[in-house]
């Protein structure tokens, strides 16, 4: 399934010329960035100029699904809030990669991994931006992202996503146990509306010009859902938080949405997404252990595992995490 | 130097000899890679966090939760995790993914 660069260009050179669209289409490089999809950069020239364009392709670890989520996203939130333009894309498998992908515009800027890569004042005004982007997302319709099977499944930012990905990893660490214990005893009730949620709103996933956010990435956990789960995930201490002003931020947010924040919610969530890092940290262990991937990073995963455990339970007891 | 010679290279030496072979690998995909190897190599011969203080630890979640007393539970999950953390590695999580 993996391409080499010719194959890529040539692919995509010959789907689009099979739809009336005469290009050259030549790799710029390959993203190293990111455990699931395939990312690569291109250009592509035609008779009104070039333009750089990345092109996304599932992967087995990604399944299909996350291409056609991450296009009806960018179509969602089209020109009202930043985020890459959708060029091309094609849902189905009979296509010169043999399965769904997208193209979409590269946006020019930094991707800084955490807040505290960014100086002040550019990270107030950054964290600002943020708020406002996420506050935009949040008044967007959900209902293109409305599983085509109806009501009932499980979004990325839920508890019960993770409860039934979970329970195929049994034996569980007893630390994962006892949260998920914790998270099903104090489970929220559904939030009066669903919105749009990202799924992984933070700072590694923005591309930043100045101190503003030009575009927002990695789409491909997006669903209808709790908004406070997209508000608490972008302050995970992971992300390097510290400097940022959380309460300030959140104020922000609910000023812009004309909505509460409410405290507990905003810690179960908190909790929910060391749950999602440790679940992360352990399918990709699995996946390493049992072969059906080579990637060295995914083996480095059990590494993190005890720092995301520790950060949970340092969570749950109410203390400072860093 | 006396002794038989161990067919076990040290894993601290096969990890500063990675890491310095990252400076000579000039693609980034495969740079992402042996970041990420780095830590696992170094990890080979940590030693592992004490099995009983561990099961005693797993018992009283597991004990905690099924008397529903939630205090007991987070205090059991607190110790647990700084344990099995203090006998974690680090990995560079910037290098392995950007090269």
């Amino acid at each position: 399934m993996a391409e080499s660069p010719e194959q890529v260009a040539d692919g995509l050179q010959r789907w689009l010329r099979d739809r009336g669209v005469e290009a050259r289409v030549s790799v710029a490089g390959r993203a190293t960035v990111g455990l699931s999809q395939d990312t690569w950069f291109l250009t592509i020239e035609r008779a009104e100029g070039s333009e750089s364009a990345v092109l996304r392709l599932p992967t087995p670890a990604s399944g299909t699904r996350a291409i056609l989520t991450q296009r009806a996203s960018l179509e969602a939130v089209a020109g009202r809030l930043p985020a890459p333009a959708l060029l091309w894309h094609d849902d189905g498998e009979e296509n010169p990669f043999g399965r769904p992908f997208l193209v979409m515009g590269r946006v020019d800027g930094e991707v800084p991994v955490g807040w505290q890569d960014v100086p002040e004042p550019r990270r107030t005004r950054l964290g600002e931006h943020a708020m406002d982007v996420l506050a935009a997302l949040h008044a967007t319709d959900p209902a293109p992202l409305e599983p085509a099977e109806g009501g009932g499944r499980a979004a990325p930012t839920e508890l019960d996503w993770y409860l039934r990905r979970l329970e195929r990893l049994a034996p569980l660490p007893a630390v994962l146990t006892g949260a998920l214990w914790w998270l099903e005893r104090h489970r929220p009730p559904a939030p009066e509306r669903s919105v749009l949620v990202h799924g992984d709103y933070r700072m590694g996933n923005l591309i930043v010009d100045g101190d503003r956010i030009a575009a927002v990435l990695d789409w491909e956990m997006a669903a209808p859902g709790d908004a406070v789960a997209d508000v608490a995930w972008c302050f995970i201490p992971l992300w390097a938080t510290p400097g940022v002003d959380e309460r300030a931020l959140v104020g922000r947010y609910a000023e812009r949405t004309g909505t509460e924040v409410d405290d507990e919610r905003f810690h179960w969530h908190r909790v929910l997404g060391y749950v999602r890092l440790a679940y992360y940290a352990l399918a990709g262990t699995r996946a390493f252990d049992s072969g059906r991937s080579d990637d060295l990073r995914l083996a480095a995963l059990r590494l993190q595992l005890p720092v995301h455990l520790d950060r949970l339970a340092a969570t749950l007891a109410g203390e400072e995490v860093a | 130097m006396g002794g038989p010679a161990s067919t076990r290279a040290p894993a601290e030496r096969l990890a500063a000899s990675v890491a310095l072979l990252i400076e000579r690998v000039g693609e980034p995909e495969v740079r992402a890679q042996l970041h990420a190897l780095v830590p696992l190599l170094e990890h080979l011969d940590a030693p592992a966090p004490d099995p009983a203080a561990r099961g005693e630890l797993e018992d009283a979640i597991n004990r905690a939760i099924a008397d529903e007393d939630e205090p007991a539970v987070i205090a059991a999950m607190v110790k647990l995790a700084a344990l099995d953390r203090s006998a974690a590695g680090t990995v560079a999580w910037s290098a392995a993914s950007g090269g």
